[in-house]
């Protein structure tokens, strides 16, 4: 047996789906409630029930959709809510970055589809399994299973929260759970100084940029951010280096 | 936002969404991103989340308001210190929601 033989850890394709999709069932309890609220929130935003479900099931990206809610109510350009919604998606780039050696040899439909089922939750449970595994078995469908069970409850759970959102009055100002849905996240994703700075700087220059065409001031925020984060995080190092 | 706007925007998102998680898949071995702009990436959502969501709570009506009329305010803040120190994102939610609606009756 050459050295670089897979480590055999699942039996069958079939058994690696099934752990990949128990893997994620401790973290269904979060996802259940934040596919309602977002449901809900989607259609206090005013959206037709038609396109909320289309954008729920097309889209799959509660953070990304949240994120649009509050622009779109603002009748925002829709090239600026495209923009934004793939700016809050970058993230996703990286962990399609980190897991890609893993899937390097797979034919390009199932690369696609492995592409289709990166979920935060996915990605931060696969990495932790594979990190003493490099050449697990069937690990394309473990990660599926996990993607797919999250992507599962998560659309149900949207689409319940849609159906029920239509039946709320509009004076229970529910689209605003959206904007808290975003702030929550916010604060989830500041991890530290150069996190904070780039949040900062993201929203005051968002802030001060307000009154710019077409909602622009919130792309330029978002760029200004990013870019305080990076310098941020090279002078913390150059200090940390200099002590 | 009319009729068909709304679907453009839908399809706009969709394929922005799978262009960030499929892409770099999909190019493995062929392409891979500069650890730079890898770092970089890093800093997107905090910067893009924070870029929405503070003119959401500052302004109101058109422009600044830090007074008790702006409910929005006051509850995104409660809101944010709850997720600071519980990382339980619908519990603030819920939180932010009940916050929105008590100072609405405050400044009334």
């Amino acid at each position: 047996m050459s050295a670089a033989a897979p480590q055999l850890e699942f039996a069958s394709p079939h058994a690696a789906w099934i752990a990949g999709a128990t893997s994620v069932t401790p973290f269904i309890l979060g996802t259940i409630p934040f596919g309602l609220v977002t449901g809900i929130a989607t259609k206090a935003a005013g959206l037709s029930l038609e396109a909320s479900i289309a954008m729920t099931l097309m889209v799959f990206a509660g953070t990304a959709q949240i994120s649009a809610l509050p622009l779109i109510s603002a009748g925002a350009p829709a090239l600026v809510i495209i923009l934004t919604a793939f700016i809050v998606n970058l993230r996703f780039m990286i962990y399609s970055a980190t897991v890609a050696p893993y899937f390097k040899d797979l034919p390009l439909r199932w690369k696609f589809l492995i592409g289709y089922f990166v979920t935060d939750t996915g990605f931060a449970l696969f990495m932790r399994k594979v990190a003493d595994r490099p050449s697990m078995n069937h690990r394309h469908w473990y990660f599926i299973g996990g993607g797919m069970m999250i992507g599962l409850v998560w659309s149900a759970s949207a689409v319940v929260g849609i159906v029920a959102g239509a039946r709320v009055p509009a004076s229970w100002q529910l689209e605003f759970a959206a904007t808290v849905g975003i702030i929550a996240i916010l604060a989830a994703v500041i991890r530290n100084k150069a996190d904070l700075s780039a949040a900062i700087i993201g929203g005051s220059v968002a802030l001060a940029a307000m009154h710019l065409p077409m909602k622009l001031g919130l792309v330029l925020g978002a760029v200004a951010g990013i870019a305080g984060g990076v310098l941020t995080r090279r002078m913390l190092d150059r200090l940390e280096a200099a002590a | 936002m009319n009729g068909w706007t709304i679907w453009l925007v839908i399809a706009g998102m969709a394929v922005g969404t799978i262009a960030n998680r499929a892409a770099l898949i999909m190019l493995a071995g062929k392409f891979d991103l500069p650890q730079s702009v890898q770092a970089s990436l890093r800093f997107a959502p905090a910067a893009a989340l924070a870029a929405i969501v503070v003119p959401e709570l500052f302004v109101h009506q058109g422009q600044v308001d830090l007074s008790l009329h702006n409910g929005k305010l006051f509850a995104g803040l409660a809101g944010f210190a709850l997720a600071m120190l519980t990382r339980n994102t619908t519990l603030s939610m819920v939180a932010g929601m009940l916050a929105l609606h008590g100072v609405g009756l405050l400044a009334r």
